[in-house]
């Protein structure tokens, strides 16, 4: 139950995957910055635990999400109940009702034959998870959970951002924030602290020296805090700044993995920049093997897809257009003259997902006679994100121009799909956006406002990048009422 | 301009900050080579004057300054005393100001190493003041006391206060003689009548040097023994007020009538007790 509490910090939603043999629940940030997934073995961490597969050989997957809300307002109180004596759980039932309802029933056992029942809804989609290539993580460490809450203690509740290094055998956390203060105001800035102890004090120090990533300190928190309340270690792997961190703890059946995006300085961001123009030149032309692909006639064309990103996105990029613009032009001209130019910037993990094979799914079947039409045929194969709010029918195209020039976290939901190797995707940037091209001739339907997003993998037949295998186009939404629609009942 | 000291009371030091920021956010530091002063003077409510030895904090103090080694602050109080929460396993804590490293303001910057070894570095922001800015910060005149006495154990006193302010959290008036006598009742309100008496409490001589006028005239002498004198003062800030409980070893309390209620709170035992005092003024709400 504290797992769902954690993962409740950082997204609005939280998705849940279930298989055979475990379940898994994570959540993305609302500025995609941060991931967060729990992994429950089915046969250590459940009493009982049931999915129907059609053969041993073969694995079902069953994907929803929630909205977190909701879900917590179910778990969070009985989890201080059980501590409690009255009504203390002795038992947690939840089962899944599909039948036209999406329905998920939670059954409290409680003492004293107390018996509550909850029904939540879902909605039917495809679960994305962060791509985070260890192999390409030159540091990592892994040190008791409790140390690090014991430094925790230290920084002030208002700080924003956590600075990780190390130098010369002492590893320090730094605090710090960006907001600027003047005058009178600076009395009110957050106090910055830094705690610095000997690399003797983790289980495993592997870091270079000198290398500075920094994390959102209220997602590091929240994280050190569950991993002590496990008495778990925690073991970090990350690469530069700019570049995601990877967090991972477990215990008894459950594994938890927190993707964090880190922030890059003025001076790394723009090696970054640098590095990224040589692995990644523009990639104008998509790939061919999408093409045959596409089993719509009005799916807009190929070049379409490299241009926008995924509405829920848009919103972010709108606010820091002119800062995504001046480092775009960074990318194709000579870094050293834009020195002045670069500032602190958070970087967004990439979603990079497809809509993964439905067939694949035991509900397929059921749903997709319900598909509405015209869901299908403007959801283009390669498309990045499922249409899952409809205020994104709303977003304004235009701002789809600015896109991609920032560092990602690659996305896949066929990461822990059984029939196809494992992607190995380099944390590294997709191509810059293109001009805009104007529509095919074919009509684009507007009404799901899906803007093909960016296919960032692609790299002209790379077998190593071959993440976005365009496959079905995702079916839209469940045969029930969105979340997102039914949100006014949890706010 | 050079501060830099090593805090040999973190103890006392946390639990000072801890009253003081429950009564402002912002306290006025200065710093020279006798004494530390904290000044609390909100927009409104309760003022507070702290006058400490530099021993009573610190050790190894140094200061030097172009103002005859005088240092003028202005320091955030949460901040502070949650830098110096980290002092808790601290096997040193020293405190200095300097400036950040990376935008050049002034911090007060606290570094402790624990006993485990690790080094903690808090940075306070602060403001250096002028000469001249804080040259007009006084502590308030009052008329000669009516009624001074020794307060019974705050801790008591708040417990009493925090169920009169569950009932109604309005104004408390608070009244005491020069006969050992000391009240307080829930004030403003027709429907609950609530009064808490304590008796046999001591009312301390006046030191005849002190009292320009001769001890014979001042007005705690001339008035009638058994006669009672009322400030009325805001429940919740007499509530915070009291929080000093947890500090202090001695409170007398002057009261002069329907004007003001000034504490004058004591931190060490009565030989030394010049060597830190708290003094909080407290006006009264008219009737």
């Amino acid at each position: 139950m504290a797992t769902d509490r954690e993962i409740g910090k950082f997204g609005e939603y939280i998705s849940l995957e279930a298989r055979r043999s475990r379940l898994a629940l994570s959540s993305l940030n609302s500025s995609k910055s941060a991931y967060a997934a729990v992994t429950l073995a089915g046969n250590r961490f459940f009493e009982t635990y049931n999915f129907p597969a059609p053969s041993q050989s073969q694995d079902n997957r069953f994907t929803c999400r929630f909205y977190a809300k909701a879900l917590l307002s179910v778990f969070r109180q009985r989890y201080f109940d059980s501590k409690s004596g009255d009504t203390a759980i002795e038992r947690c039932e939840v089962r899944f009702v599909e039948k036209g309802e999406c329905r998920m029933l939670v059954r409290l056992l409680c003492k004293n034959r107390v018996l509550k029942t909850y029904r939540l809804t879902y909605e039917e989609v495809d679960v994305m998870h962060a791509v985070f290539d260890k192999d390409a993580a030159r540091n990592m460490w892994i040190v008791k959970g409790r140390l690090l809450r014991e430094f925790m203690e230290h920084f002030a509740p208002k700080a924003e951002q956590l600075d990780i290094s190390s130098e010369n055998g002492r590893a320090a956390f730094t605090s710090f924030t960006e907001k600027l203060v003047y005058g009178k105001e600076i009395l009110k800035q957050p106090l910055q602290t830094s705690v610095s102890f000997d690399t003797a004090d983790f289980d495993t120090f592997g870091a270079e020296d000198g290398v500075h990533v920094a994390v959102s300190l209220k997602d590091f928190k929240a994280i050190v805090a569950h991993a002590d309340s496990l008495h778990a270690s925690v073991t970090a792997y990350y690469s530069d700044p700019g570049r995601p961190l990877q967090v991972t703890y477990g215990q008894e059946g459950m594994n938890c993995e927190f993707t964090l995006m880190t922030l890059g300085d003025n001076r790394a961001s723009q090696t970054f920049t640098t590095t990224r123009v040589e692995h990644q030149p523009p990639a104008p032309h998509p790939p061919p093997r999408a093409a045959p692909q596409q089993s719509q006639t009005d799916t807009p064309s190929q070049p379409r897809g490299l241009m926008g990103p995924p509405p829920s996105l848009r919103s972010q990029f709108a606010s820091s257009f002119r800062s995504q613009r001046t480092t775009e032009n960074r990318a194709i001209q000579p870094v050293e003259e834009h020195q002045s130019s670069g500032s602190l910037y958070r970087s967004r993990l990439n979603v990079s997902g497809t809509g993964s094979s439905r067939s694949a799914s035991a509900f397929t079947q059921q749903q997709e006679p319900e598909l509405p039409p015209v869901s299908a045929s403007a959801v283009p194969p390669e498309s990045l994100f499922l249409p899952y709010s409809s205020s994104d029918e709303e977003s304004d195209d235009d701002l789809g121009k600015v896109a991609w020039d920032e560092p990602f976290l690659k996305w896949d939901t066929n990461l822990n799909s059984d029939d196809r190797p494992r992607p190995v995707v380099r944390d590294q940037s997709p191509p810059p956006p293109l001009p805009r091209v104007p529509p095919p001739a074919a009509p684009v339907s507007r009404k799901r406002a899906f803007e093909p997003s960016g296919d960032t993998t692609q790299s002209e037949g790379d077998e190593e990048e071959e993440v976005v295998s365009a496959e079905t186009a995702i079916e839209a939404v469940g045969p029930t009422q969105d979340v997102s629609q039914a949100r006014g009942l949890f706010d | 301009m050079r501060f830099k000291t090593s805090i040999r009371n973190v103890s006392t030091f946390t639990k000072l900050t801890s009253c003081l920021v429950s009564i402002g956010k912002i306290a006025w530091l200065r710093l020279d080579e006798d004494e530390i002063r904290f000044t609390l003077m909100p927009d409104q409510g309760v003022q507070v004057f702290v006058n400490l030895s530099i021993e009573s904090l610190f050790d190894s103090y140094i200061i030097t300054s172009a103002n005859s080694n005088i240092i003028n602050l202005e320091v955030p109080l949460s901040p502070l005393h949650r830098a110096l929460r980290s002092c808790v396993s601290a096997s040193d804590a020293t405190l200095r100001l300097t400036k950040r490293s990376s935008d050049n303001a002034p911090i007060l910057c606290l570094t402790i190493t624990t006993t485990t070894n690790t080094l903690v570095t808090q940075e306070i922001p602060v403001r250096v003041l002028s000469a001249a800015s804080v040259a007009n910060i006084k502590e308030p005149t009052c008329p000669e006391p009516d009624v001074h006495i020794i307060l019974p154990s705050l801790y008591s006193l708040r417990s009493v206060v925090e169920r009169f302010n569950k009932l109604d959290a309005s104004r408390i008036a608070i009244a005491a003689n020069m006969n050992g006598e000391f009240k307080m009742r829930l004030d403003g309100n027709d429907a609950v009548k609530v009064e808490s008496v304590w008796t046999g409490l001591m009312n301390p001589l006046l030191d005849p040097e002190q009292v320009p006028g001769g001890v014979e005239n001042h007005p705690s002498t001339t008035r009638e023994k058994s006669e009672f004198a009322w400030v009325r003062v805001d429940g919740k800030e007499w509530g915070r007020v009291l929080k000093v409980g947890g500090i202090s070893r001695r409170v007398v309390a002057c009261f002069c009538e329907d004007h003001a209620l000034v504490l004058y709170v004591y931190l060490t035992d009565q030989e030394d007790e010049d060597s830190a005092v708290l003094t909080y003024y407290l006006s009264s709400f008219v009737t």
